[in-house]
């Protein structure tokens, strides 16, 4: 009798736990099986466990909600006083170890496939910075930054009078994409330079941590072309939340016609830093490069964030001997956050940030700062090795 | 003159009153006493970090705090709650319970024990202090990894100092803890007769003298890095950023288990209690608490997949990882045969022990899935391990310790607690639990890093909802502390016994229990073995 | 009626071995901590 009346129970319980966790499943969101074929493998592995340990998890809970139900004082049941059987406890190591093999097997499959990076068509470095990704790609000799886009770094700063709803790809969209080409197979190599930042994609399927002083290698091959977003997900300080990645994936077509502009312009600008600029051209390029660069810690209004990032309005810096703040911005200040951007930007973005810091904010000294001084300056710095700032070479 | 007189009739010299009886106290109960009032305490100051975070978090945008304030909300809401919160309370449950549940006078070394109590708020104080410091207080998560955790200001060195001494107040503890329990059991108590509260708190403070030092190394490399110009973890003066996450979690892994083991101990004496029925499979109890301890130094690097390890590293700690499912499981399934066919009542401690085990089997099966290497590529540093660790610390832990609190406090007070009021506590915590830490699975899973102050729009439902939840889960400890009050100060008289199931060594003594206890050993025989009988 | 205050420890007959095991256990402590530290200088 009292077995019977376990099974039906246990039926019954088990069915409405199955019920309650279908609508778990049913409310939630789940993984994305990605545009790879490790994405897909590792969305397949996600769903073989997660059943398994959903199956786990309903059997334990339906049985122990039966004896809830059924052996209660309230109910009249008596405590029977049987303190361990060892066929039963033989069982439950066994059957578990079983399926952790069952699980292992795919596990390692998948896992060997990923670590093999061999046979890469196209090598492209990924660095970490605080708080922005700089890519270069190997073979193609393209190199640029990518940071959080301003759209999203207006809406995010405190009492910002734009609504984060009304930004499209609010803190997933970058000033400059990663233009990767589809059904390619693709080698990254990531590292940082600063602090431990990991460049994660979700849609590839992967995350790798960016080590200073490491580089560590993945793989890739997209098989859809399309837009891709992602975010670092190590906790890089202040502004971890702000770097997010995002893959354009092009034909292999589409992707040589993106290299061939990008050269282009690169040799359009080669020039720029040699003509003499107006102070017009310099703010408003100053402007933008502020915006993208310095503002998320010496803010919009140039009022900083005290102590650790300094106000530049009215600074002894920005308002100070114009030798020294060339200085500063060239080569950082070592022992604090600010970096130095000798080598992370172009001469001529340089020239304009400091023309325009050294007007805006109040600021008003009337300088001017000519992009062909930094170009000088910066070969200057390169020959004299002094080159802790850049991307060390491959 | 009156005061004079009635000192005269005393013919002890002068007890400690007031403050400085409980600043010099040696007793053991006291001492317990004051580690849980402490641990209260922590839960509540971490509580309210924890509220500023899910605050911050309601909506998309930044309301309320800046990005390097809210990343010091994270590092020290940990912080605050695995060495404030949760390591002391079970400290204290140890302090109260593991000497009158052997048998024992007292600990064994009790001066030592006042110590190890009096260093933690002087510890905290200075940890606490760095808030209002100009550099701030610790931003870079509670892992503290190089070479962020270098970039802090000189608030860093308290930090560090704070983390020093909460260690050796854990070294002090589980020495003092060791000690009592080999060398003052009562006699009979043979090793295999012992609770098996006192066999996880054995096996805990073995843990504890293992890798409390190894954070302490870690630390104080740290500490030399920042302000003493070496380079262990500095890249560029050729050190190594990888190594210290190596040690840390070689320290950081053992350390969960640390946060766990005591929990299953609880659990193990209340379902029997209320199940009026012996623990199921004792025995296995054991070797599978040891068999998870052992399995806990080898299996570190599951923090560190994403960090670049060789193919074998990665498998080997990927199977190391997933074996501790085994004995985690016989664990739970000898609670439900616990249950099974027993005499069950549901009063507070038994509630909070089932949500334990269902809630924590939740937070252990997610366990599962992250040890699978390249399922956790994704999953790494998402909110699903932020739904991972908070059910298996919260509705783990936290919950064992609400357990043992509603069980024993009708021992230290000599008041029922007010059952209504223990069961609205009981549901309120566990539904709000729930809507606080359930959607965070999906959060992740959908692709939200963990850490971070904003979050694009995608992710708003849940975060709000999960925010809501946290609300809801902070008011309810509010009415956890009122209900320890009220049975601090008075209520239905509690029995020796208390509960009609209890078995054991601790409620053959009144309630409350006297300050000294067991002053003549007690005899145990196999009348008490595995707790089936009480001794007449 | 024993004595209520809070300073009486056990007799030293019950406590016995129990000093032994906590020095012990405290060098093994310390010799954690230093052969941590010692895999920070010579590790590498
Ligand atoms: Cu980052
Ligand atoms: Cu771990």
């Amino acid at each position: 009798m009292k077995r019977t009346n376990e099974m039906i129970v246990g039926l019954a319980m088990v069915a409405v736990i199955s019920v309650i966790t279908w609508a778990l499943f049913a409310v939630g969101d789940n993984m994305t099986p990605g545009v790879t074929p490790f994405s897909k493998d590792v969305y397949q592995l996600h769903m073989i466990i997660l059943g398994i340990v959903t199956v786990i998890g309903v059997l334990v809970f339906a049985a122990m909600f039966t004896s809830i139900y059924l052996h209660r004082k309230s109910r009249g049941a008596k405590a029977a006083q049987f303190t361990h059987s060892t066929k039963a406890e033989v069982t439950w190591t066994v059957i578990p170890i079983l399926i952790l093999v069952v699980m292992a097997v795919p596990a390692t499959q998948v896992l060997i496939d990923m670590e093999d990076t061999s046979g890469a068509e196209l090598n492209v470095k990924v660095t970490g910075y605080q708080w922005l990704w700089e890519y270069e790609y190997i073979e193609d000799e393209i190199q640029f930054y990518s940071a959080l886009d301003r759209d999203s770094n207006y809406a995010r700063q405190i009492g910002a009078t734009r609504d984060p709803r009304e930004v499209e790809n609010y803190l997933l969209e970058v000033d400059k994409r990663v233009v990767l080409p589809t059904d390619t197979r693709i080698r990254f190599l990531l590292t940082s330079n600063d602090v431990i930042h990991s460049w994660w994609v979700p849609d590839l399927g992967w995350k790798r941590d960016a080590i200073p002083g490491m580089v560590n290698e993945a793989w890739t091959l997209i098989e859809e072309p399309g837009i891709y977003r992602g975010q670092c997900t190590e906790l890089c300080g202040k502004d971890h939340g702000f770097m997010p990645v995002v893959i354009e994936a092009v034909t292999p077509e589409e992707y040589r016609a993106w290299v061939d502009s990008q050269k282009a312009e690169m040799a359009a600008n080669d020039n720029a830093a040699e003509r003499t600029w107006t102070r017009d051209e310099l703010m408003t390029l100053g402007a933008d490069v502020y915006a993208a660069q310095c503002a998320s810690c010496h803010q919009g209004d140039g009022s900083g964030l005290e102590p650790a990032f300094p106000a530049l309005a009215g600074s002894a810096v920005t308002v100070g001997a114009i030798e020294d703040h060339i200085d500063l911005i060239m080569n950082g200040r070592p022992g604090t956050a600010m970096a130095g951007f000798g080598q992370r930007l172009a001469a001529e973005d340089i020239a304009a940030a400091l023309t325009y810091t050294r007007n805006a904010f109040g600021n008003e000294t009337g300088d001017m700062v000519q992009p062909m001084r930094i170009l000088k300056l910066k070969n200057g710095v390169v020959e004299g090795g002094v080159a802790d700032t850049g991307p060390a070479g491959l | 003159m009156t005061t004079q007189t009635a000192h005269a009739d005393d013919h002890h010299h002068e007890a400690p009153k007031g403050l400085a009886r409980w600043l010099f106290t040696t007793n053991h109960k006291e001492i317990g006493s004051l580690y849980l009032i402490f641990s209260l305490a922590m839960f509540l100051v971490g509580g309210a970090m924890a509220m500023i975070i899910r605050a911050e978090l309601f909506s998309p945008g930044l309301q309320l705090v800046n990005p390097e304030f809210f990343n010091q909300m994270t590092t020290m809401h940990a912080l605050v709650m695995i060495f404030g919160a949760v390591m002391p309370a079970f400290v204290g449950l140890a302090n109260w319970m593991v000497p009158m549940m052997i048998g024992a006078p007292d600990m064994a070394l009790p001066r030592m024990n006042n110590w190890s109590f009096w260093i933690l708020p002087f510890a905290f104080l200075m940890l606490l202090s760095t808030l209002f410091m100009p550099s701030g207080a610790p931003a870079s998560g509670w892992t503290l990894y190089p070479p962020l955790s270098l970039q802090g200001g000189n608030s860093f060195a308290f930090v560090i100092f704070a983390i020093h001494l909460m260690g050796i107040s854990s070294i002090m503890g589980a020495i003092n803890i060791i000690a009592t329990i080999l060398n003052m059991r009562a006699p009979g108590m043979t090793l295999l007769r012992m609770p098996l509260f006192v066999w996880t708190w054995l096996i805990t403070a073995f843990l504890l003298i293992a890798v409390m030092p190894v954070l302490a190394g870690a630390v104080t490399m740290l500490l030399t890095d920042r302000f003493f110009d070496t380079s262990f973890f500095n890249a560029a003066g050729g050190g190594d950023p990888v190594m210290y996450q190596h040690i840390f979690w070689f320290f950081g892994h053992p350390e969960v288990y640390i946060m766990i083991l005591p929990a299953f101990g609880i659990i193990s004496e209340i379902i029997p209690t209320f199940s009026r029925k012996p623990l199921f499979g004792y025995t296995a109890m054991v070797y599978a608490t040891a068999s998870i301890a052992f399995l806990s130094f080898i299996v570190w690097a599951h923090h560190m997949f994403t960090v670049g390890m060789p193919l074998g590293a990665s498998l080997f700690f990927m199977y190391a990882t997933m074996i501790i499912a085994v004995p985690t499981g016989i664990k739970v399934f000898n609670w439900v045969s616990t249950m099974w066919r027993g005499s069950m009542t549901f009063e507070t401690p038994m509630l909070f022990a089932i949500a334990f085990v269902i809630l924590f089997t939740i937070g252990g099966l997610s366990g599962v899935m992250l040890a699978i290497v390249p399922a956790d590529f994704q999953y790494h540093d998402t909110y699903f391990v932020v739904a991972h660790f908070h059910y298996v610390l919260v509705t783990g832990a936290v919950f064992a310790i609400m357990a043992a609190a509603y069980y024993w406090l009708p021992k230290w007070t000599g008041h029922m607690y007010d059952e209504r009021l223990g069961k609205i506590h009981f549901w309120w915590s566990t539904i709000s639990v729930n809507v606080l830490f359930f959607p965070q699975h999906y959060l992740g899973l959908a692709g939200m890093p963990r850490r971070i102050p904003d979050y694009a729009v995608q992710f708003a439902e849940f975060n709000m909802i999960s925010s809501i939840g946290g609300f809801a889960f902070g008011l309810a400890q509010l009415l956890f502390v009122y209900i320890v009050i009220k049975c601090v100060r008075g209520g239905e008289k509690a029995t020796a016994q208390v509960w009609e199931g209890a078995r054991g060594l601790e409620w053959t003594v009144p309630s409350p229990a006297p300050l000294h206890t067991f002053d003549t050993p007690p005899l145990v025989d196999d009348s008490l073995e595995h707790k089936d009988r009480l001794p007449s | 009626m024993a004595r209520q205050d809070s300073n009486r420890e056990a007799p030293v007959t019950r406590r016995r071995g129990a000093r032994r095991t906590a020095v012990v256990l405290a060098v093994i402590a310390g010799i954690i901590y230093a052969a941590f530290i010692g895999r920070g200088v010579f590790g590498g």
